[in-house]
C-alpha cells in the first residue's frame, strides 16, 4: 500500500535519467527529464577522458549540478570493459563449463535460464570512479541486446544477434527466449585486435568468391563473427543447430559490404536495425527505475 | 549521494531561512502572544480576587474575635438571658430576703415588651427596708434578667412589712 | 525477483542508490521547523494550563469570598444581638438600682418621728400613708424634701385619738409625655 503511494508520487516528480556511454576517449552523456511519463527536457554533453582513474573534473561538476537541480536522478553506465560475457545456466558448474571463475565475477540471471557476468574488479573500479558523483545502473551490453530483442518475435530456430558499439561488439545466440552463447569483443585501437592463432586458422578458409573488401572495424566485426560461429559449432557445450538469421543492432556505422559478405560467404540472412545505444540505455534505466 | 549539505546555494538558504522565520513569527504572533495575554489578564484577575478574599478573610477574623470577646465579657449576662425562669427559683431567691413569698404571673399590660410580668408579694419581719435594698441589688446578680418595677405597695402591720411589686422577667419568647 | 505479485526486472549489475524525497538540507530544515512548532506548542500548552489554573482559582476564591461574606453577616448579627442584650441588661440593672436608690432616698427622708404605714409607689406618683406627731414635724421634715422632688405634693392630715396626725401625702411628677404636650 505504502509502496503504491510512493510509486505514484515518484511518477509525478520530475526525474532525470542520465545515460553515460564512452566512445573512443570521450564520455558522452545524454539526459532526459521525465515527469508523469512525459519527456520534459533533453540535453547532452560530452567530455574528453583525461585520466585513467578519475572522471574529468568538469564532467563531475556537470553531473553533480544536474543532480542538485533534480531531487530524483538515475545515473546509468554502459559497461564496455573486457572480461564480461553471458552464458547459458546459472550455477557454479555452468560457469565452470564456460571457463569462468564465478568468484571473480559479478553476475545475475535474468529470471530466465541464462546469466550475465562481468569482472568483479571492473565493477568495483567503476563504482570507485563514480563514488563522488554517484551511479545507479551499470548495464551489460548483453542486457542492452536482450532489451532490444525482446521486441522481436521469437522463433524456434536460433538467431544470432550482434550489438555493434563504437568500441565493442557483442554477439549472442538465442534459442527462443534463452541465450545459449555469448561473446564480447573490444574493438578499440589500442588493444589487441585478434588472437594470433585464429589468424592462421582463417587462412585455411576457402577464398571469398566476391571481391568485396572490408575496411577498418568491419574487418574486426567479420572476424569476431566467424570466430564466434566457429566456437559455437565446434564446442560440444552448445547444441549447434544451424543458424540462418542474424539480427544486427547497429549503434555505429556498418557498411553494406559487410552485410553482403556475411550473406554471400556465411549464407546467413542479415537484418539490420539502426539503434541509438544512448537512447536504449536511457530507456532501460527508465524501465528499471519506475517499476 | 546527498550533497545538499556541502554546497548550499545562498538564495535557497535565504529562502529556507525566511520561511522558517515566517513560520516562527506566525506561531508566536497568533499562538503565543494571545495565550500570554490571556495568562496575564487571568493572573491579574486572580491577584485582585485574592486580595479581596484575603481582606474579607481578615475582616471575618476580626469580627470573630470581636464576637468571642463579647461572649467572654458578657458571659454572665448571656447566660442569664438564656436561663429559663422558674418561679420556684425566684421564690427561693426572694425567700432569702423575705418571708411568705408568693409570685403570681400577671397579664402583660398593653405595651409591647419582651417581658413576662409577675406580681411578687412578700412580707418581711424587719422594720427597716434594708432587705429591700439588698433584694433589689441582688436582682442584678440573679440567674435571670429581672427588673423590678412600679407599682410598688408597701404596708406595715405590727412588725411585718408586706409589700408587693412588679417583677418583669426578660423572656426571649415573649414577643411571639 | 517478484514483488506484489508483479515480476520486476533486473537489468543492471548494481542496485540503484536510495532516492529521498527530501534532501538532507531540507530534512534538517523541516526538523528545525518541527522542533520550533513542538517547543512553542508545549510552551503554549503550559501557559494555557497555568491560565486555566488561575481561572479555576478565581472561581474558587470568589465562592470562598462569598461564603466568608455571608459568615461575616451572620457574625455581625450575632454581635448586634449580644450588644443589644448587653444594653437591655444594663438598662434593667440600672433601673433596678435607680429603683433601689429612689426607695432608699425616700426612706432616708423619713425622720424617726414619722412612721409610715403604707407606701404606694408608682411610676409617676408616690402616695404615703403615715403617722406624724405634729403637722409641723411633717411639713418641716418631710414635706419640703418631697416638694423638691415632686412636681405636686398634697398632704391631708387626720387627727387621731392620741393627738397624732395620720397623713396622706400625694406626690406626683408630671410624666415626660405630658411635658411634651405642654
Amino acid at each position: 500500500m505504502v509502496f503504491n503511494i510512493a510509486r505514484v508520487i515518484k511518477k509525478n516528480i520530475p526525474t532525470v535519467f542520465i545515460a553515460i556511454v564512452q566512445e573512443d576517449d570521450i564520455w558522452i552523456i545524454n539526459s532526459k527529464v521525465i515527469k508523469n511519463g512525459i519527456v520534459k527536457k533533453k540535453f547532452s554533453k560530452s567530455f574528453d577522458v583525461q585520466e585513467e582513474d578519475a572522471l574529468p573534473q568538469d564532467m563531475s561538476e556537470y553531473l553533480e549540478r544536474i543532480q542538485t537541480d533534480y531531487n530524483f536522478a538515475y545515473v546509468s553506465l554502459f559497461l564496455d570493459s573486457t572480461g564480461q560475457g553471458a552464458i547459458y545456466g546459472n550455477t557454479t558448474s555452468d560457469f565452470e563449463k564456460n571457463s569462468v571463475d564465478i568468484k571473480n565475477v559479478t553476475h545475475f540471471d535474468t529470471d530466465a535460464k541464462w546469466s550475465v557476468y562481468a569482472s568483479f574488479i571492473d565493477i568495483n573500479w567503476i563504482k570507485k570512479l563514480f563514488s563522488q558523483v554517484g551511479i545507479d545502473f551499470i548495464y551489460s551490453p548483453f542486457m542492452v541486446q536482450n532489451f532490444l530483442l525482446e521486441k522481436e518475435k521469437r522463433k524456434k530456430e536460433p538467431i544470432l544477434y550482434i550489438l555493434n558499439h563504437h568500441d565493442c561488439v557483442t554477439i549472442s545466440i538465442f534459442e527462443e527466449a534463452d541465450l545459449v552463447f555469448g561473446a564480447f569483443f573490444r574493438t578499440k585501437s589500442d588493444e589487441k585486435l585478434v588472437n594470433s592463432d585464429e589468424i592462421d586458422y582463417w587462412d585455411n578458409e576457402p577464398e571469398a568468391q566476391d571481391t568485396i573488401e572490408l575496411f577498418g572495424r568491419d574487418v574486426l566485426i567479420y572476424k569476431y563473427l566467424i570466430s564466434s560461429l566457429r566456437e559455437y559449432y565446434s564446442n560440444d557445450l552448445y547444441r549447434s543447430e544451424f543458424i540462418e538469421k542474424i539480427v544486427l543492432f547497429d549503434g555505429d556505422e556498418v557498411s553494406p559490404d559487410l552485410i553482403k559478405m556475411v550473406k554471400n560467404n556465411l549464407f546467413m540472412d542479415v537484418e539490420l536495425q539502426k539503434v541509438n545505444i544512448h537512447e536504449v540505455i536511457c530507456e532501460m534505466s527508465i524501465n528499471e527505475a519506475m517499476q | 549521494m546527498d550533497k545538499s549539505m556541502e554546497k548550499i546555494d545562498s538564495v535557497k538558504f535565504l529562502i529556507y531561512l525566511l520561511v522558517f522565520i515566517l513560520i516562527t513569527l506566525f506561531m508566536v504572533l497568533f499562538l503565543i502572544v494571545p495565550t500570554i495575554k490571556d495568562y496575564r489578564s487571568s493572573m491579574g484577575v486572580y491577584k485582585t480576587v485574592l486580595v479581596q478574599k484575603l481582606s474579607v478573610e481578615s475582616l471575618l477574623k476580626e469580627k470573630k474575635k470581636e464576637l468571642l470577646d463579647l461572649r467572654t465579657e458578657n458571659k454572665r449576662v448571656i447566660a442569664s438571658f438564656m436561663h429559663t425562669f422558674t418561679t420556684k427559683n425566684f421564690i427561693a431567691y426572694a425567700g432569702t430576703f423575705f418571708n411568705a413569698v408568693s409570685l403570681v404571673e400577671v397579664e402583660k399590660k398593653g405595651y409591647k415588651d419582651e417581658f413576662r410580668e409577675y406580681q411578687l408579694r412578700v412580707s418581711s419581719q424587719l422594720k427597716s427596708p434594708t432587705k429591700f435594698y439588698d433584694f433589689l441589688e441582688g436582682l442584678n446578680r440573679y440567674e435571670n434578667i429581672v427588673q423590678a418595677d412600679f407599682p410598688i405597695h408597701m404596708e406595715s402591720n405590727s412588725s411585718i412589712i408586706k409589700s408587693s411589686f412588679t417583677i418583669k422577667v426578660y423572656d426571649l419568647n415573649a414577643t411571639r | 525477483m517478484k514483488r506484489d505479485g508483479k515480476v520486476s526486472m533486473r537489468l543492471s549489475f548494481i542496485a540503484p542508490r536510495k532516492k529521498h524525497f527530501f534532501s538532507m538540507f531540507t530534512k534538517i530544515w523541516l526538523i528545525f521547523i518541527a522542533l520550533v512548532i513542538v517547543l512553542l506548542s508545549i510552551f503554549n500548552v503550559f501557559v494555557l494550563f497555568k491560565t486555566l489554573e488561575y481561572k479555576s482559582s478565581v472561581v474558587n476564591l470568589e465562592s470562598q469570598r462569598k461564603s466568608l461574606a455571608s459568615t461575616i453577616e451572620e457574625t455581625d448579627k450575632k454581635i448586634r444581638f449580644i450588644v443589644r442584650q448587653k444594653a437591655i441588661a444594663e438598662e434593667i440593672y440600672a433601673n433596678n438600682i435607680i429603683l433601689k436608690d429612689s426607695m432608699k432616698n425616700l426612706f432616708d427622708l423619713v425622720p424617726d418621728q414619722i412612721t409610715l404605714n403604707k407606701v404606694l409607689m408608682k411610676k409617676y406618683s408616690l402616695i404615703i400613708y403615715g403617722v406624724t406627731p405634729t403637722k409641723d414635724t411633717f411639713n418641716s421634715l418631710l414635706a419640703a424634701p418631697l416638694k423638691s422632688i415632686f412636681h405636686t405634693s398634697k398632704t391631708v392630715f387626720y387627727l387621731t385619738q392620741d393627738g397624732w396626725y395620720n397623713f396622706v401625702s400625694t406626690n406626683k411628677i408630671i410624666s415626660p409625655d405630658k411635658l411634651e404636650e405642654q
